[in-house]
């Protein structure tokens, strides 16, 4: 019993906040709740110190401490370790730095690890302020930022290096994926437009189905891409297996969207047997399979990727009607998220709200919880997931005002999106 | 090769939905006993790696081997990036040991140590340099203790912008006399049988008892007001006392002894609003439980008194929950008993207008007053079943 312990269960609580009409939390201010994050942060501290860990002192030498991320026989890892002592040798150095820093990017998203981000920043921070640093350090830092989901950071990066060179076709290609993602599609569209002319067509008509398919246009969007697919089949350079598992998997998600659910589950498939192992697809065809109902799929489908929280998240849903709740995995698979997500609060941070309101509603059967972090996510994106968070949520706990935000928006929108409407179904149904 | 990486950030920026670890932290505690500063810096051997290529068979794993035959460089690198100062006098120290431990993402090398901190420092500046060149994200996640085992510690993150943090040895600080003030007003909120307690006493304040020993409305505010400050004043006066007394240690009571008498003074509190006077009739009382309520109910004022000084010692135990140290012993009390005032305060406020505005009404007597006390009477009586007996079925 502390005083951020009270904090946190009175002032924070959302019923409390229901009662006090502290509208800062439900729609409001930004700025009061990254302020309201960073007192939880260090309530979190103060509450609790740290979770106490026990100290030992290994008997052998060959005890094994920690297992690193990479493999060592691994190419890229090899490569890694190059660039890293070529860098080393002159920090100061913008080539070989931006190189090492694209390496280290793209090794976060490979293995989701937000570390290498960290490091990444590292390496070019001789530039990362400075406002004539050129295009490709904005570019990059903008990356940075898009991935600890720093949005309006991200935005600001990217222009300045459209700015300063406006036929930058990664600028543009991320900057549109940015106002996709937070559902601004008018400045996601102008984005994709300037890419026309800049770069292939499977890149621009996946960047612009991305968009398209949001606002009202979800068949001739999926129509596109499996024409651009077709062009492309062909050819394996890394790039353009990227490219091609990034077409399918929009082209699934879409075709979830259209109700067209053996199309999706063909184009999810067509991705994952291009990229066996990729989390991103291995995470949409399982949600795919919650949604169709078939648990135990989804369970066998992720089985060995519990490395992945977001992974391990799904797998646990899909075990909950075979193990039941109170089993040894759910309640490990529990123990674990909320670890995580407690040491995600101690650096007063939350990026994956999304997850985290998901986490709350479906592990630890939260509802108001889950619902207060939908809204929260809400503000920060927008992607057919976070609707139907909002949406699912708002339902469970009874909240009007979320559920009229998320039908609203999909109204305005003229989002096509069957998943939607069935949640919406229910609703209406269940009155 | 310009093509492939405009794809790589495009396709991460779908993935990122997608986590799997957690950024770079390292986990500092501070805790100072009698002038020594105990230390304990745990790092993630990963952050390591980056530093020092502990990994040097370059087979993926760190084994403790591995670890052993850099030992002297990782103390030294620890000692060269955690800096306590005293008035801009760096103080002498040196990570003595080292072991193994592990957090939510893996292993972690625990750096432990004694500082001697100078007599009669005030102000402790703890700087903080650790990985910051290798990983801009990464933070030091703080958290400073006076008398370890106690609760209270300030806890601060430290990150590439924030190196240093400047502790406050003087207790109280001006935050913490804040913080024990909160938990007052927290307490008497939250305490729902000294706010019964209080309530049963004051319901009757805004009336009299004519000579038919029936319920009269008071004519003005002033005798309303007088009555409360009296009952008020009486009920602070005895639970200070007690409060202190037991803070200090000079009387100690068993806890399930101390709640069950409050139960008890709650019950008789109420009962004293429903016992019609006229039936105790004078000279017949003796010392009759029914006697003695009603000499006291006629003087709610005694009864504040008598049994604040219970209640004294269920907010010591409060108290005790916080666990104060020597040095903001005075203080926290203080700022404990303040803040219980102050919620008393608040509910007095409250409840006033209200009660006088409504003491002419049938609702307030019968409804308020009569009601109100046999709930009050009712959940009391509950509690001290609950309390005496070691049960738990209330809900509050």
């Amino acid at each position: 019993m502390g005083v951020m312990n009270f904090v946190y269960s009175h002032i924070i609580s959302p019923r409390l906040c229901g009662v006090l009409g502290l509208g800062t939390l439900r729609g409001g201010s930004g700025r009061f709740v990254p302020l309201l994050l960073g007192v939880l942060a260090l309530g979190f501290l103060a509450r609790t110190g740290f979770p106490a860990s026990a100290l030992f002192v290994p008997d052998s030498d060959s005890t094994v401490l920690e297992q690193l991320p990479l493999r060592s026989a691994d190419e890229g890892t090899r490569k890694l370790r190059e660039l890293r002592r070529v860098h080393q040798a002159d920090p100061r150095q913008l080539a070989s730095a931006l190189t090492l820093g694209q390496a280290l990017l793209e090794r976060a998203s490979m293995e989701a690890d937000p570390r290498y981000l960290g490091q990444a920043e590292s390496v070019l921070s001789p530039w990362w302020d400075n406002p004539a640093a050129p295009a490709s350090v904005w570019i990059l830092r903008g990356g940075i930022e898009q991935h600890r989901h720093e949005f309006d950071a991200a935005i600001q990066s990217l222009k300045r290096a459209v700015h300063s060179d406006p036929r930058n076709a990664q600028g543009w290609l991320t900057l549109a994926s940015i106002y996709t993602v937070r559902g601004q599609f008018t400045e996601a569209r102008s984005a994709g437009l300037h890419l026309v002319s800049l770069t292939d067509d499977l890149t621009v008509i996946c960047a612009m189905a991305g968009v398209t398919s949001m606002i009202g246009s979800a068949e001739s969007a999926l129509t596109s891409i499996e024409g651009v697919l077709t062009r492309y089949s062909h050819g394996s350079d890394p790039s353009l297996l990227a490219r091609r598992v990034w077409g399918e998997t929009l082209a699934g998600e879409i075709a979830e969207r259209l109700g067209r659910n053996s199309l999706a589950e063909t184009h999810f498939r067509n991705a994952l047997n291009l990229h066996p192992a990729d989390p991103y697809v291995l995470g949409d065809l399982a949600d795919f399979l919650l949604q169709q109902g078939r648990q135990r799929e989804a369970a066998r489908l992720l089985d060995g990727f519990d490395r992945f929280d977001a992974l391990r998240q799904r797998r646990a849903e899909a075990l909950i009607p075979v193990e039941g709740r109170d089993s040894k995995v759910i309640q490990t698979a529990i123990e674990t998220l909320s670890d995580r997500f407690k040491a995600l609060a101690l650096r007063g941070e939350r990026v994956h709200m999304r997850e985290e309101s998901r986490f709350r509603l479906r592990l630890l059967e939260d509802k108001q919880g889950a619902q207060l972090l939908a809204v929260e996510n809400w503000k920060v994106q927008r992607e057919a997931a976070d609707v139907r968070l909002l949406l699912e949520t708002s339902m469970l706990a009874g909240n009007r005002e979320g559920v009229l935000t998320a039908t609203e928006w999909i109204k305005t929108n003229q989002t096509e999106d069957a998943v939607f409407q069935k949640l919406a179904m229910t609703a209406i149904a269940s009155r | 090769m310009k093509r492939y990486s405009v794809i790589l950030l495009l396709w991460m920026g779908l993935a990122l939905q997608v986590w799997a670890h957690k950024s770079s932290d390292a986990y500092l505690e501070v805790a100072l006993t009698n002038g020594v500063a105990s230390v304990r810096l745990d790092v993630a051997l990963r952050d390591l790696q980056e530093v020092f290529a502990l990994d040097a068979d370059e087979d993926t794993t760190i084994t403790w081997g591995e670890v052993r035959t850099q030992a002297k460089e990782l103390s030294a690198y620890v000692g060269s990036r955690l800096h306590f100062e005293q008035a801009g006098e760096a103080i002498e120290w040196q990570p003595w040991s080292m072991a193994v431990t592990h957090h939510t993402d893996g292993g972690y090398l625990a750096f432990e140590s004694q500082v001697q901190i100078p007599k009669g420092t005030t102000h402790l500046d703890v700087r903080y340099g650790l990985l910051f060149d290798v990983d801009a994200q990464h933070r030091g996640l703080a958290s400073f203790r006076q008398s370890p085992g106690s609760g209270g510690s300030v806890p601060f993150v430290f990150g590439p912008t924030q190196r240093t943090f400047t502790w406050n040895l003087t207790v109280p600080t001006r935050v913490t006399f804040g913080q024990f003030i909160v938990e007052g007003i927290h307490h008497i909120w939250t305490g729902y049988d000294h706010m019964m307690f209080l309530l049963a006493l004051l319901l009757p304040a805004v009336l009299w008892r004519g000579s038919e020993g029936r319920w009269m409305g008071v004519g003005c505010l002033g005798v309303a007001l007088r009555e409360v400050i009296k009952v008020v004043t009486a009920f602070t006066l005895a639970h200070s006392l007690t409060l202190f007394a037991a803070a200090m240690g000079w009387i100690s009571l068993p806890s399930r002894w101390v709640e069950s008498a409050i139960a008890v003074s709650v019950v008789v509190a109420a009962l004293g609003n429903l016992i019609p006077r006229r039936q105790a009739a004078k000279g017949r009382e003796g010392l009759s439980l029914r006697g003695i309520l009603r000499r006291w109910g006629s003087n709610p004022a005694v009864m504040a008194f008598g049994f604040g000084l219970i209640h004294g010692f269920g907010f010591a135990s409060v108290l005790g929950e916080l666990a104060l140290d020597r040095a903001s012993f005075g203080w926290g009390v203080l700022g404990f008993n303040l803040g219980v005032e102050m919620g008393q305060l608040a509910v007095v406020l409250l409840f006033i207008p209200v009660a006088y505005g409504l003491r002419e009404t049938w609702f307030y007597r019968r409804i308020a007053l009569q009601g109100g006390s046999a709930a009050i009477v009712a959940v009391a009586a509950a509690w001290l079943l609950e309390r005496s007996c070691g049960l738990a079925f209330m809900p509050f």
